[in-house]
């Protein structure tokens, strides 16, 4: 059994941390996934981060781990702070967003969708696809709730910006799976997650403020064919 | 010795790369004549590299590889050697043609640093020992190749060619890498020698299948019907030294791979091996003949007519491997030297006369040969040059070409000794067929030399054509080598037994040469024929006229009058026969199958005669267009309408098609 998996059993004070964590956590994806305003996407987000960054705090405390830290300030700063003001400021006030009115499918469906999901999560993550030792961590399942709800999010919405929150909160999942699964995960590579996700977001940013909010919210990405 | 050959192999490959490099030297006037320099220098070791691997055998091997890309290795084997002769001369007279030729610009040196690259990947694909060092070899060589063709990329018919060059290689390299790696996972070894050496523990299913892959991957390169679709297009597409290493040696590594996987890694294979690969030689060379004497564009005649001669070696090599198989080896072990023989003849006569192409084309501008004329009194040393080397490509007496082809028929009609009937019937009537394409091919020389170069000149740059400041000297090198090749036959032969005796195994020499410069292919009492002494009695029977006018001679007043020509008064160029015309009686023959395409257009249907302007087009959709590739490319068409609704462009669905994906990889790991 590897050792920081051993010292988050559900039983101890960090493990129902934890739990507690991750189910917020797929909380506010779902609620991200029932709302249809921008603002709210952007609030939902931060939330999470915020959870997230609390969950990876108590992995640290647990484990000791050095990098664990510094990777729950990153989070703390970078996701629930600066990304949600940045998109605020740069996207959602400078092109006057407010309703989302590009959905693929309506609210009711996505969130039927999302708990059907959800289920298959609990259903598909079996021993087996886990390394021996963790099964009883619940945190899994629900990190793969959270990547999947993530995808459901990129794929019900049409406007870019929809699309960019969808994809952080596949981030957010990961993250989540990583620090559970393997709490001694080396810093580098988090640190490398990391800035994939901040050159995304800026990446994002150039691109829908280069586009304009008509082609954003879809026009110009239903002509993606050779 | 042995030391020697891989020595000098070793200096070629830093001679070509050093050519390669200098393109990076670049600047506002780029190295281009060093260039030039470094590749004939390179061509001169790689020419001694060859001769020395002729002579003395396999060098010792290079080993290079390491844990992560498994042995790589280089050796100068026999077989190998014969083709880095032919590489390293028609490397040394291209770059003797391309130093005049080329003018001084970055695109020129990028031109030569690729056909440099060429010729140092075509050299370590010959030298590879290994199937790692070979496949990535042969890609290169694909890839550099394809550079080379791309010289005018801005032409229309070059950006085609060189997207042919490229597609169909890929295709090639496929089968081929799908046939090695066949190979070596059933001997357990990346090693060829080691992979010859257990060839015959390999179950024949595997080895069947691992023989038509590689014959197919190899006839993209060699150009074999109908997979030769590159040839006649990219072929013609750069100056004419990349033309002549495109097709006098690009094209003729398909021959060698078909050797090498036939005669050395799977050796004594079932019969219909050969037969098959014998079969589509046969194919190619008639149908390469005939599309060539259709062919009014220079250069892609000289391209259809290398389908045409790599057709004849491998008719020539299938033939050998069906005698081996079939319990004769020394008729196997006499149409391999033939098969050699003729890939030599062939390389030399087809770089001399793409050299001679491009020098016309240098200096008239001109490739049409219904545009050309009367060159033979404004270019008379090319004339003489390009004589030759028709002379040896049309496989007429005394020059080698004909040497070379005399010995295949001379095998080929051995076929009766088999005692299979199947076989023996299938040889000889591969043997009538050759000789068809070799009448064929008569009168397509015949045309493609005369209409140039005799008569009159058809326009204006044909009739303003000058010979100086052009390069002449590289084609009168493989002129001379041509001669060499026929004179000294029997030194060729020499040579090339050497060269069977070291990759099947089996001494023919004393039986084939006997004293005297005879050769005696078959049987004693079958034929025999000397070509040195052919060559020199034919030679001297051109002095009997002079003789006879010289003594002869009555002597009598000597009078200048007008030649009688049926009341015209004077010849214009237009009266003189064309290439369309010469070609159209077999045009006519052979109508099922050209299924010619023709364009009349008369300005006026006056019936007093005078039409004014006609306009008379002629097309030709191949065959194997029609039959093969166009069904083909439509079946790709409709599948690609077919899953068009996959590709809707909305990236929502996009989303869900990758989501979907995930979900699937979920749920099968789930399980």
């Amino acid at each position: 059994m590897p050792a920081g998996v051993a010292t988050l059993a559900p039983t101890t004070p960090a493990g129902v941390v934890l739990d507690l964590a991750a189910v917020l956590i797929l909380v506010s994806a779902f609620a991200c996934l029932g709302s249809k305003l921008f603002a709210r996407y952007v609030t939902y987000y931060g939330i999470q981060s915020l959870v997230l960054a609390v969950a990876v705090a108590t992995v640290a405390v647990r484990t000791g781990d050095r990098g664990l830290w510094v990777l729950a300030g990153l989070t703390l700063v970078i996701k629930a702070i600066a990304i949600p003001s940045a998109i605020r400021r740069f996207l959602l006030d400078r092109l006057r967003l407010q309703r989302d009115g590009g959905l693929a499918a309506g609210l009711g469906v996505s969130l039927i969708l999302g708990a059907v999901l959800t289920a298959l999560a609990y259903l598909v993550i079996g021993r087996d696809l886990l390394p021996p030792g963790v099964g009883t961590v619940p945190a899994i399942p629900v990190a793969t709730a959270v990547i999947l709800l993530g995808g459901l999010v990129m794929v019900v919405r049409r406007h870019a910006v929809a699309q960019l929150i969808g994809w952080l909160i596949i981030e957010n999942g990961v993250v989540l799976g990583a620090v559970t699964l393997a709490a001694n995960f080396p810093f580098i590579v988090e640190a490398g997650i990391f800035l994939d996700v901040v050159a995304s977001v800026l990446i994002m940013c150039g691109v829908v403020l280069g586009l304009g909010d008509d082609a954003a919210g879809g026009a110009a990405l239903r002509r993606l064919s050779g | 010795m042995a030391t020697v050959a891989l020595g000098l192999a070793g200096a070629a490959a830093a001679a070509w790369l050093g050519a390669a490099g200098l393109v990076l030297a670049g600047g506002r006037r780029p190295a281009v004549s060093l260039q030039a320099g470094l590749i004939g220098l390179g061509g001169l070791a790689a020419l001694g590299a060859g001769l020395v691997g002729v002579v003395a055998g396999s060098s010792e091997s290079l080993a290079l590889g390491n844990q992560l890309v498994g042995p790589v290795a280089y050796r100068v084997t026999a077989l190998g050697a014969t083709f880095l002769t032919l590489l390293g001369l028609v490397a040394l007279t291209a770059a003797v043609w391309g130093a005049r030729a080329h003018a001084r610009s970055l695109a020129s040196s990028a031109y030569l640093a690729a056909l440099a690259l060429t010729a140092l990947f075509t050299l370590a694909t010959l030298c590879a020992a290994t199937v790692t060092a070979f496949l990535v070899a042969w890609e290169s060589m694909t890839l550099a190749a394809t550079f080379v063709v791309w010289r005018h990329h801005d032409r229309r018919e070059a950006a085609w060619g060189g997207f042919l060059f490229v597609a169909l290689g890929e295709a090639g390299f496929v089968c081929l890498t799908a046939a090695l790696l066949l190979l070596a996972t059933q001997a357990h070894s990346l090693d060829f020698q080691v992979i010859a050496a257990r060839s015959a523990t390999i179950g024949s299913g595997w080895r069947g299948a691992a023989f038509v892959l590689a014959l197919i991957g190899f006839g993209f390169k060699a150009g074999l019907v109908p997979l030769h679709l590159s040839i006649p297009e990219a072929d013609p597409a750069p100056p004419a030294d990349g033309s002549a290493v495109l097709s006098a040696v690009t094209a003729q590594m398909g021959v060698y791979g078909i050797a090498l996987v036939g005669f050395r890694l799977l050796s004594h294979g079932p019969a219909w091996w050969g037969l098959l690969t014998m079969s589509l030689g046969a194919t190619s060379a008639v149908l390469g003949v005939l599309y060539a004497l259709m062919e009014r564009d220079w250069k892609r005649f000289l391209a259809y007519s290398t389908i045409e001669n790599v057709g004849i070696a491998v008719t020539a090599l299938g033939a050998a491997m069906t005698f081996l198989s079939l319990g004769q080896p020394g008729l196997g072990a006499l149409l391999l030297i033939a098969g050699l023989y003729h890939v030599l003849n062939h390389g030399t006569a087809k770089a001399l006369l793409f050299l001679t192409a491009g020098t016309v084309e240098r200096a008239t501008g001109l490739r049409d040969l219904d545009r050309l004329g009367g060159l033979a009194r404004r270019m008379p040393r090319t004339a003489v040059i390009a004589l030759i080397g028709t002379l040896a490509l049309a496989a007429l007496p005394p020059l080698n070409g004909f040497v070379g082809e005399w010995l295949i028929f001379q095998g080929l009609f051995q076929g009766f000794r088999l005692s299979s009937h199947l076989a023996a019937v299938l040889i000889v009537a591969a043997g009538a067929v050759l000789a068809l394409a070799g009448g064929l091919a008569i009168n397509a020389f015949a045309r493609a030399y005369g209409i140039p170069f005799l008569g009159m000149a058809r326009s204006g740059a044909a009739g303003r054509a000058s010979e100086r400041g052009q390069p002449v000297l590289a084609g009168a090198i493989l002129a001379g080598v041509c001669c060499a090749l026929a004179l000294g036959a029997p030194l060729v032969l020499i040579g090339l037994a050497a060269v069977v005796r070291r990759t099947v195994g089996i001494v023919i020499l004393p039986r084939l040469l006997v004293p005297g410069l005879t050769l005696i292919p078959a049987h004693p009492g079958f034929s025999s024929l000397s070509p040195t002494y052919l060559a020199l009695a034919l030679v001297g029977l051109l002095g009997v006229p002079l003789l006879i006018l010289r003594l002869a001679r009555p002597r009598a007043a000597t009078r200048t009058v007008p030649v009688w020509a049926g009341g015209i008064l004077r010849f214009r160029p237009r009266m003189q026969y064309t290439a369309t015309t010469l070609a159209n009686p077999v045009g006519v023959t052979f109508e099922d199958l050209y299924r010619p395409h023709r364009d009349l257009e008369r300005a006026s249907d006056d019936p007093a005669g005078r039409s004014g302007p006609v306009h008379y087009g002629f097309r030709l959709l191949p065959v194997y267009q029609r039959f093969l590739y166009q069904p083909l490319v439509a079946a790709v068409e409709r599948a690609a309408r077919g899953l068009g609704w996959i590709q809707s462009g909305d990236v929502n669905w996009y989303l869900l098609l990758v989501f979907l994906t995930i979900l699937v990889a979920y749920v099968a790991a789930g399980r």
